[in-house]
């Protein structure tokens, strides 16, 4: 029940603050909202928080039968390690996506913090299903918020932004349809975890599965996103609104993750290992290439776009590598990324605001008339670049650490993109925060406590869990690795003979790694 | 002192630099800036506390009031868990890491006090202090962590701290160029050093320094053999990691340009200490090392490369700040010679005197641009003995160490490296350990030409300071007096000090180099025992090699002064007006910047280009192209479709999306059924 309650209450939080008030150019009402909104997504945060610590159970009720088919649809719910984080990680960011969003909404706050909840309450609902019916629905329905939030909100660019996100949705989500259907069909369930034992029992040939793979491959990569179907990531993200590039950066790009990890793997295990090579190669592309291109841009909101290009397709390379350090590693960075990616897109939204200019050569000198954004936006830019003490350190070490395990090139190589991304965001602080005012520039005022309060929390929490990681990777690490295991037991089966690595470690006299208390 | 006190060391500074910081910000409004006696009372307190506790853990080590302890160690906390790694957050303090807490705070503590009277006039003293003291904390957890994962977080803290110090004075831009620079070129070097982790996990099953040395000190021939490869991969690694911290080639053209930062922050961090941190790690993994010849080779030989190359950059320097970073670029080769030759005790002694009078040199250097208010061309100095008598005394003794002339600092400490370079055995292909000792030899000539070439051009030579400025000349005050003092005369009984020694205090009997060795032998003695079985049986009678070097040494060293002091004694050809660039030109711009336009044409322009190249061509053009080309063809097979999107009517277009998806189900279930 408590899974159920999850996914409705933000569906019953969107009706209440469409219901808040009925004036809406009332500058009023948009506090109104805002501030029911807030407590009604922390509240939401609150119910959801017990799933981290491995509560939660289920919830299974029929919904509706695929009519021509056996399939009976329903309304399953479940929860497990890497699903847990997911929910922590939407459910967080849900409040600091309507508090970044009280300076450009205004007056239509209602309309923003409503679709801020749908949002959210399809994500919940698509890292909750246990059906892939229910998954569908819910990943296909949370385009919507995002296309209006860009439609009322977006920047001027807006229409082509949507144009690209559209068309990039759908050319993922179309084949994945069908491949759904297809099972159905051949299976006659809907069921997550049936599914997976029909397709690893061999119950759809093997022809047919590699079809099936590339379907449900194409959608995620689509969403991460993965080289080359990333064009619509930077359009997009350069056009939403700070507070909602929050839920898009922050929680939905991972949901593409999500998907390879609850999905791709567990099903197609064979065809994953026989084209892990291909995917790692892929993220280690997005890795290297979006960090140099990032280096290119003269847009923050790009810069940073092409950053979390950078950074999951380094997450995907260690999902690939089925190396249980790299599989911790990718949940510790799908927080730690959500949290960093969310912190830079409020504070450059912030500027945004007051300037109307996210252009890095059109403002200079804020660390002298703002001291509180510069030290923010420092620690944020630092936690994006990796820096040891941050939650991102802890992601990239076991996903390089993983990586290195399983070929040390694999390592060397993404292995640029540490650097990379310090020279980029670097160059963003420099150029925002150092030297002088630009000409012509009135000096910006500093961030006001609102601002404030809602980058803090996001940083203080990457400190925390840059010291504390396994509390994430003990439990979705933990079940990161079962959901890998028969893709790993695959790639093992593949490579008869030693790993890549040719370092007969066990011939080695044997010292225990343990520490002398 | 108990071993459950450690984290005080660290988290000490921490609070200080919190407390400091906090009211930077809160006075960031106030016109006054926030207290500044508060500010300078903690910034000062919170490192002398822990030289105060690295002290007392020092005298427990060495067995003084009880027994002698081999290492405290504290684990905190469990950082990372999983997949064999089994990783605690861990801080020892060995015979090693006290030898370098020990100078690390006590020096820091005296940079402390004299940033105080140095910086107390700038509107953001306390922002300044509050980042001098999150040094210390990062520095202190570098040296103290029991991992390299701990180790890394403190490497990159003090990375950190350099890029916030160096920009300091952030609206110049040419300083925050050369902040970003110092971090960028760091970077790289934490990458070898994290693949080098990697390699040494790999290699020992552990990321912990004593199950890495306990794997290395007790791994038979055949394990070591079969992995040979990947432990020389691993060092170089682990050492491109130490040439990007320590300034070395190819990774060293940030060092001079960090001294965009105010005077203290190079004394402390560009001299005395994180620069050393390499030099540090090396002889922290000297069990991994020695395991690979062909490391130590690389080691041995860039270390000479640098030295070189330092001291003649170094030559033909205007600014002198500037000279004195090449001078310290060209310091730590010289302890990379030592430690590549297998000498890591000696290496550590230089560390240990460099920080001395490497410290002296800077804040004589900062004691004379603050009385010259600003002004760092050495052509528009000289002549300033009784103006500033103490930065006098201060440069001279460090002048003095430095040279290696007889019975100062440096005389003990290179003197020992150009032996143990002569007597080495490192080879590659032949022994190219004498060959590399001449060199050292002359680059040892070199530096006493270059610093008797600093000295004579501030203090020696006639003055050319403007008779305006010379009127108004800022004395020294007390706060930075003191630590000049210490650290003049530190530089000079540094070396001396262990030579002096009382027989037989603390059980160590014997003379000079002897105590520190065998202060240090737990942790780096059976690497060098290691070294010396491979090369050949005894370590043969070095008493009559040791004589003759120090006799040679002192000559060069004498010699270089003299002709220092011979080619500058009336000062420079001509002196130009105030505001000249001080950028060498000609041949010594050549020196200077070789490897900045190399790295420059090599690198970062290769890399600008692909930037844009990708951008333009993949991102925009290609990218674009497909969108447009999918876009069209949408809207002719859609019906008007995209076109609705592109007339913004975006409920329209969604309610067509819907339509299209449950017409698309309809035939699809229709198809099945069929």
């Amino acid at each position: 029940m408590l899974l159920l309650a999850i996914f409705l209450a933000p569906i019953a939080a969107a009706v209440i603050a469409v219901l808040a008030h009925s004036k809406d150019a009332d500058q009023g009402a948009g506090d109104a909202a805002h501030r029911l909104g807030l407590v009604l997504a922390f509240a939401i945060a609150a119910l959801a928080t017990p799933l981290a610590l491995g509560h939660g159970g289920s919830f299974d009720a029929t919904w509706f039968a695929v009519p021509g088919t056996d399939a009976v649809v329903h309304l399953k719910l479940g929860t497990d390690g890497v699903t847990a984080w997911m929910v922590q990680l939407i459910a967080w960011l849900t409040p600091f996506a309507i508090l970044g969003g009280r300076g450009v909404a205004g007056g239509r706050m209602r309309e923003y913090v409503a679709a801020i909840f749908f949002c959210e309450a399809m994500m919940l609902g698509a890292v909750l299903a246990r059906d892939l019916v229910l998954f569908y629905v819910c990943y296909e329905a949370m385009l919507v918020p995002i296309l209006v939030l860009l439609a009322i909100f977006g920047g001027p660019e807006r229409r082509q932004a949507a144009l690209w996100f559209v068309l990039m949705t759908m050319l993922g989500s179309a084949p994945l349809l069908v491949a759904i259907w297809v099972i159905i069909a051949q299976l006659g369930t809907t069921d997550l975890v049936a599914a997976i034992a029909g397709l690893q029992a061999g119950e759809i040939s093997a022809n047919t599965q590699g079809w099936l793979f590339w379907a449900f491959a194409l959608a995620f990569a689509v969403k991460v996103p993965l080289v080359p179907l990333h064009a619509w990531q930077a359009r997009t993200y350069s056009e939403v609104p700070g507070g909602a590039a929050v839920l898009l950066a922050g929680a939905m790009a991972k949901l593409g993750v999500y998907g390879f990890l609850v999905f791709v793997l567990p099903m197609f295990p064979q065809k994953s290992a026989e084209h892990a090579q291909l995917f790692i190669i892929l993220g280690v592309i997005g890795a290297v290439g979006g960090a140099v291109v990032a280096l290119a841009q003269d847009d923050a909101k790009r810069m940073l776009a092409y950053s979390s290009l950078s950074h999951l397709g380094l997450v995907v390379t260690g999902i690939f590598t089925f190396q249980q350090a790299a599989l911790d590693g990718a949940v510790i960075q799908m927080v730690a990324h959500g949290l960093s990616a969310a912190a830079l897109f409020l504070l450059v939204g912030a500027i945004e605001e007051r300037t109307r200019s996210p252009y890095l050569d059109d403002h200079g000198g804020f660390a002298s008339k703002a001291p509180l954004f510069t030290i923010l936006f420092v620690i944020a830019a630092l936690a994006a670049a990796g820096l040891p003490g941050t939650a991102n350190f802890a992601g990239e070490f076991l996903l390089l650490l993983g990586a290195w395990k399983s070929a040390p090139w694999i390592a060397a190589v993404a292995g640029l993109s540490v650097i990379l991304g310090a020279a980029y965001l670097l160059t963003l602080v420099q150029k925002w925060c150092y030297g002088k005012t630009s000409e012509g520039r009135a000096e910006i005022t500093d961030l006001n406590t609102r601002e404030a309060l809602s980058v803090i929390p996001l940083l203080a929490a990457s400190i925390w869990l840059g010291f504390q990681p396994g509390i994430i990777s003990g439990y979705g690490g933990k079940t990161a690795g079962q959901l890998a295991e028969p893709a790993r037991a695959a790639a093992a089966a593949l490579k008869p003979g030693p790993v890549p690595a040719a370092l007969p470690a066990d011939s080695a006299p044997a010292v225990s790694a343990t520490v002398e208390k | 002192m108990d071993s459950s006190l450690l984290w005080l060391i660290p988290a000490l500074p921490l609070f200080g630099a919190i407390l400091n910081g906090s009211l930077s910000l809160a006075g960031s409004k106030d016109s006054y800036g926030p207290p500044r006696g508060i500010v300078a009372t903690f910034a000062v307190l919170m490192p002398a506390l822990s030289f105060a506790l690295s002290v007392a853990a020092a005298a427990q080590l060495g067995g003084l009031g009880g027994e002698a302890a081999p290492a405290l160690r504290q684990d905190l906390f469990t950082w990372f868990a999983g997949d064999g790694l089994n990783l605690s957050f861990g801080l020892t303090i060995d015979r090693l890491s006290s030898l370098m807490l020990l100078f690390v705070t006590g020096i820091g503590t005296l940079i402390h006090l004299y940033s105080v009277g140095y910086m107390g006039e700038d509107r953001g003293f306390a922002r300044f202090m509050s980042y001098l003291n999150l040094f210390m904390t990062a520095m202190i957890i570098l040296v103290m962590g029991s991992s390299l994962p701990v180790t890394f977080l403190g490497w990159e803290g003090v990375g950190l701290c350099s890029y916030l110090l160096i920009g300091f004075w952030h609206k110049t831009p040419e300083y925050a160029d050369a902040a970003r620079k110092a971090f960028i070129y760091n970077r790289v070097g934490d990458l070898g050093f994290l693949l080098g982790a990697f390699a040494l996990f790999q290699i020992t099953g552990s990321l912990d320094y004593a199950a890495i040395s306990e794997w290395f000190r007790t791994a038979d021939a055949g394990a070591l053999a079969s992995a040979h490869n990947w432990i020389t991969a691993a060092c170089v690694l682990i050492f491109l990691g130490c040439a990007g911290k320590s300034a070395q080639i190819p990774l060293q053209a940030w060092l001079p340009d960090a001294m965009a930062g105010p005077t203290p922050v190079s004394a402390l961090i560009h001299a005395a200490t994180m620069v050393t941190a390499g030099v540090y790690l090396v002889a922290r993994l000297s069990d991994a090392f020695v395991s690979s010849p062909e490391a130590m080779a690389v080691v041995f030989v860039i270390g000479c490369a640098t030295a070189v190359w330092g001291a003649v950059a170094g030559l033909v320097q205007n600014d002198v700040k500037k000279a004195l970073a090449y001078s310290t670029v060209s310091q730590l080769g010289f302890m990379f010679m030592a430690a590549g030759c297998g000498a890591f005790d000696v290496a550590l002694f230089h560390v240990f005197t460099h920080a001395f009078f490497k410290a002296a040199l800077f804040l004589s250097a900062g004691a004379v641009i603050h009385g010259l208010h600003h002004e760092q061309d050495m052509r528009r100095m000289g002549g300033l003995r009784k103006n500033l008598p103490i930065a006098y005394l201060a440069m001279f003794y460090g002048w003095w160490a430095i040279t290696g002339l007889p019975f100062a600092a440096g005389f003990f400490s290179k003197d020992l490296i150009l032996e143990r370079a002569f007597a080495g055995h490192v080879h590659l292909g032949f022994n190219i350990a004498p060959l590399v000792g001449a060199i050292a030899l002359a680059t040892a000539g070199l530096t006493a030409v270059y610093m008797t070439r600093v000295i004579t051009l501030v203090f020696w030579s006639p003055s050319r300071v403007d008779p305006e400025v010379k009127a108004h000349v800022h004395g020294t005050p007390i706060t930075m007096a003191i630590p000049l003092l210490v650290l003049g005369i530190g530089s000079l009984i540094a070396g001396f000090a262990w030579v002096g020694l009382p027989m037989g205090w603390m059980g160590v009997p014997e003379n000079g180099m002897a105590f520190l060795a065998s202060w240090l032998s737990p942790v780096v003695g059976p690497a060098q025992e290691v070294l010396a079985k491979a090369g050949g049986g005894e370590h043969g009678d070095h008493s009559a090699l040791a004589v003759g070097v120090a006799i040679t040494g002192s000559l060069v060293a004498a010699v270089g002064s003299l002709i220092g002091w011979w080619i500058w004694r009336k000062g420079p050809k001509t002196v130009p007006a105030a505001g000249t660039s001080t950028v060498p030109t000609g041949f010594g711009g050549g020196w200077t910047f070789g490897f900045d336009k190399a790295a420059d044409w090599v690198v970062v322009k290769p890399v600008i280009v692909v930037a844009y190249g990708l951008y333009w061509v993949v991102e925009l053009a290609i990218l674009g192209v497909a969108g447009w080309v999918a876009a069209a063809g949408s809207r002719a097979l859609g019906d008007g479709y995209a076109l609705a999107l592109q007339r913004s009517r975006l409920r329209t277009s969604l309610a067509l999306a819907m339509l299209g998806l449950a017409a698309a189900v309809a035939a699809l279930i229709f198809f099945a059924v069929n």
